[in-house]
């Protein structure tokens, strides 16, 4: 099993058990519906769907508006790692019997706009103060400038400070002393404008006013309820604004304590509003008349006898028809592994599905992916913590499908990641070596280790070149036996058949010539090239017409050997990370060692810096050996054999935003379950 | 101090010092890139560090082969080796691959970087890939990291 086998499931259900079966299926949560092409007119149940719509543009309204009020008791990592609270379906239709979320959300709404209210009044009142700070020397009251008296008026402006002396001059010259006066205040450091107040006779008004505008300054409008002076006003906006905050202080503590009571049970709505909304958008797929409604669906082949078996107690209100796909469908994918390999599943799926009649490629990476991460992290010590943390998590934070696939992968990681330590005698790079108190423990290091990378790197270099070269011949097997699957025989022998026989002579040949092989296979091997060679050159040509074109297409296709050859050297990259892994801890451990030399507060400092240079080490060396494992994978071998193009399964079932549903069953579990029993 | 010696410095100092000022530029410019997204949307701060974080590997390798450089002249902990003034040559060469190598490659990784932050503000579902786009540039600032050491360990002093 690799990838799920679908068949196309027809059910024409009767209208007085529609709802039930609806929900059964939601349930069981392992159908795809294919949705027919529809107008909107027609669609019968449209009305809900509005109706749901609104409470749901609701229910996000409550969430967003609550969720800075609302402090979380249970564990956030959990909850975003799968770990959501469970809910039965019935404790939901209670909840959504029990609270109104379109009055509740009114009331929030009501609340916000006061406390929006609040806010704007708040900073107007912000604004006014800064003015009036800058001229609250001035000892008359404001209601000189804002409405003035019969004979009297006056105005308040600001000023760029660099035409105080122009409008100081004009003014001067302007208005007689029993006429008016004028009060400019005194430029703060860095003011660019400073406040000018004039109180004139109400007649030169016209004439004040433009010799203000003709000197660049901008006259301002107070607020007319400014009445006292400056200093009282100041007074004044000081009470108000006590009075605003402790209002909003109000308001937000009774947010604060909506939050705390009704912020889940909100989510819990919302989840409960779209699971309905997907039960009835499933409804509206298919097509009905009065009495019978008729849906499509895609079921992995295998469930088929529990959605019978599901169905069976609506008796002959309920008929299914179940069909193989046809040419031109594209059933959904969906992975099914074997245990041991669905922890590599997620890194499939990052590289894109296969299609429905492909090839999975998870089985085929994943012992690779996880020789590779241990040599590139190779460190026994570093793989140990990362393996022990990732337990730690799994175990704290229980993560669900795809979340606990991927912590499997990397716990399995920190393991092979001891297992290659172990072999190469790194443990926190040369920790045993460098400090004398773990001199009891190296001849048990010495005792298992086969290499070492740091002392003598070649033989470690020579091993990833040749998993390489197995891999990528490996890869061209696996697209050799697809081809004669699909009964493409030329392209079997001609594409993959000339390169392996090619590359397996020429490797040999090197072999020989490098002294590792006996002499006796010299000629066998140059005998092997030369054939692989000469499939190449009789079948890389062949869909170029004329002859000479062939031959030259054939010739010119033996060039690609180079990309072959910069594919095995990538995997040099393997030694490259596992060096730079124990060189880095080397350093780290000779440095500990020096600081361990300095008087009274050196065991100190190089306690520091071991688990602080260490804990870097380990961090920047799993992201390294996570990205280059990996890319091992999708650049060198995927692309010998694998295509992408599927469209994930998107099952019809009852996955929330905020909750798992008790009464639901997990699709993947169920279907894997019934794949290998 | 023989020039031997001091050769053999400068091939330390352009090590770290170059690979250094590549992961320099090219963590920077990730990081701006970052902040960018960031604006928008806080919430993908864990993403972006990491992503920015990428680029700073080439420093690291630089860093590496000076180290292994000045351990293997006796610089750091325990006593001076004499070194000849065509080994210090040798040794200053073997630095160069990861000098220059980690210095465009460290800059080119971050403008990557930077371009696949935007990819995750735009497709956060498509993280994978955008953590595997920077690792193609890295290759070469590993393979050079290879080279130097080899020759570093194939110079007998």
């Amino acid at each position: 099993m690799a990838i799920a086998k679908f068949c196309k499931l027809d059910l024409v259900v009767h209208e007085s058990v529609r709802d039930e079966v609806i929900s059964d299926l939601q349930k069981l949560g392992c159908c795809e519906i294919i949705k027919t092409q529809r107008t909107e007119g027609d669609m019968p149940q449209l009305e809900s769907l509005k109706n749901l719509d609104e409470k749901l543009s609701e229910a996000r309204f409550v969430i967003r508006f609550l969720e800075p009020y609302y402090e979380d008791e249970g564990d956030k990592i959990a909850r975003l790692l799968g770990n959501k609270p469970k809910v039965s379906l019935d404790e939901m239709v209670e909840l959504e019997k029990s609270l109104d979320l379109v009055d509740y959300s009114a009331k929030l709404r009501e609340l916000d706009k006061k406390l929006s209210e609040i806010g704007a009044e708040l900073s107007k009142l912000k604004a006014a103060e800064e003015v009036l700070v800058k001229i609250k020397d001035f000892s008359l009251p404001l209601s000189l400038l804002t409405e003035g008296t019969e004979y009297i008026t006056g105005l308040i402006a600001t000023v760029p400070v660099e035409q105080i002396g122009v409008l100081k001059t004009e003014l001067g010259g302007f208005l007689k002393p029993d006429e008016g006066e004028f009060h400019i205040s005194m430029p703060a450091e860095k003011d660019k404008e400073v406040y000018a107040i004039a109180i004139f006779i109400r007649k030169k008004n016209e004439e004040i006013r433009s010799i203000f505008s003709a000197s660049g300054a901008s006259i301002i409008e107070l607020d007319r309820r400014l009445s006292g002076t400056p200093a009282e006003e100041l007074g004044k906006l000081a009470n108000r604004k006590e009075e605003l905050k402790s209002q909003e202080e109000r308001f937000l503590e009774q947010i604060a304590e909506e939050a705390q009571e009704n912020f889940s049970k909100v989510q819990l709505l919302h989840d409960y509003y779209n699971l309905t909304k997907k039960r009835i958008e499933a409804l509206c797929s298919g097509l009905s008349t009065e009495h019978a409604t008729w849906m499509q669906m895609w079921i992995p082949r295998v469930v088929i006898d529990v959605i019978s078996e599901a169905l069976s107690c609506y008796d002959k209100l309920v008929h299914m028809e179940i069909s193989d796909p046809e040419e031109e469908e594209e059933p959904p994918i969906f992975l099914v592994s074997r245990k041991w390999v669905l922890p590599f599943e997620p890194l499939t799926k990052l590289y894109g599905l296969p299609e429905y009649d492909g090839i999975d490629p998870t089985p085929f990476f994943a012992p690779f992916y996880f020789l590779f991460f241990g040599m590139c992290l190779g460190d026994a010590g570093y793989g140990g913590i990362f393996a022990l943390i990732l337990l730690f998590a799994i175990l704290k934070y229980c993560p669900r499908r795809d979340a606990l696939k991927f912590f499997i992968l990397l716990l399995l990681g920190g393991v092979s990641s001891v297992l290659v330590g172990i072999l190469t005698g790194s443990l926190f790079g040369d920790m045993i070596d460098a400090f004398p108190i773990f001199a009891a423990l190296r001849d048990l290091k010495n005792s298992v280790k086969i290499t070492d990378v740091m002392h003598d790197p070649m033989p470690f270099l020579g091993f990833s070149l040749f998993i390489g070269f197995v891999q990528i011949i490996f890869g061209l097997f696996i697209a050799f036996f697809d081809n004669l699957r699909k009964k493409d025989y030329i392209g079997a022998i001609g594409d993959q058949g000339g390169w392996i026989t090619f590359l397996l002579g020429l490797a040999m040949y090197i072999l020989v010539r490098a002294g590792m092989l006996s002499p006796v296979f010299s000629s066998p091997s140059a005998i092997i090239s030369l054939v692989g060679a000469g499939i190449l050159i009789a079948t890389q040509g062949r869909e170029k017409k004329n002859i000479f074109s062939k031959l030259f297409s054939g010739v010119m296709s033996l060039y690609s050997i180079t990309s072959y050859l910069g594919d095995v050297l990538s995997y040099s990259r393997l030694l490259a990370l596992g060096l730079a892994t124990s060189a880095i801890a080397m350093i780290i451990n000779t440095l500990t060692m020096q600081l361990f030399s300095i008087p009274y507060i050196g065991w100190l400092l190089g306690f520091v810096l071991f688990t602080g240079g260490h804990g870097f080490s380990i961090a920047v060396n799993i992201l390294g050996a996570f990205v280059h494992s990996l890319r091992l994978q999708y650049v060198e071998f995927f692309s010998k054999f694998y295509k992408t193009g599927g469209r994930s399964f998107e099952p019809f079932n009852m996955d929330a935003r905020y909750i798992n549903v008790t009464d639901a069953r997990d699709y993947e579990v169920l279907i894997r379950a019934k794949a290998f029993s | 101090m023989e020039w031997g010696l001091a050769l053999a410095i400068l091939g330390a100092a352009l090590a770290a010092g170059c690979a250094g000022s590549g992961s320099a530029l090219g963590v920077g410019v990730a990081g701006e890139s970052g902040a960018g997204v960031m604006t928008e949307d806080p919430g993908k701060f864990g993403l972006i560090l990491l992503l920015q974080a990428i680029p700073g590997t080439q420093g690291i390798y630089g860093l590496l082969t000076g180290f292994f450089t000045i351990m293997k002249v006796g610089l750091l902990g325990g006593s001076p080796v004499p070194v000849s003034l065509e080994q210090g040559m040798a040794i200053l060469f073997a630095c160069l691959p990861i000098a220059i190598v980690g210095y465009i490659s460290g800059f080119s990784q971050g403008k990557t970087s930077a371009a696949c932050i935007q990819l995750i503000a735009k497709r956060p579902e498509e993280t994978g890939k955008a953590v595997i786009l920077p690792a193609m540039v890295e290759t070469y600032a590993v393979l050079a990291l290879l080279m130097s050491i080899i020759l570093l360990n194939g110079i007998s002093l």
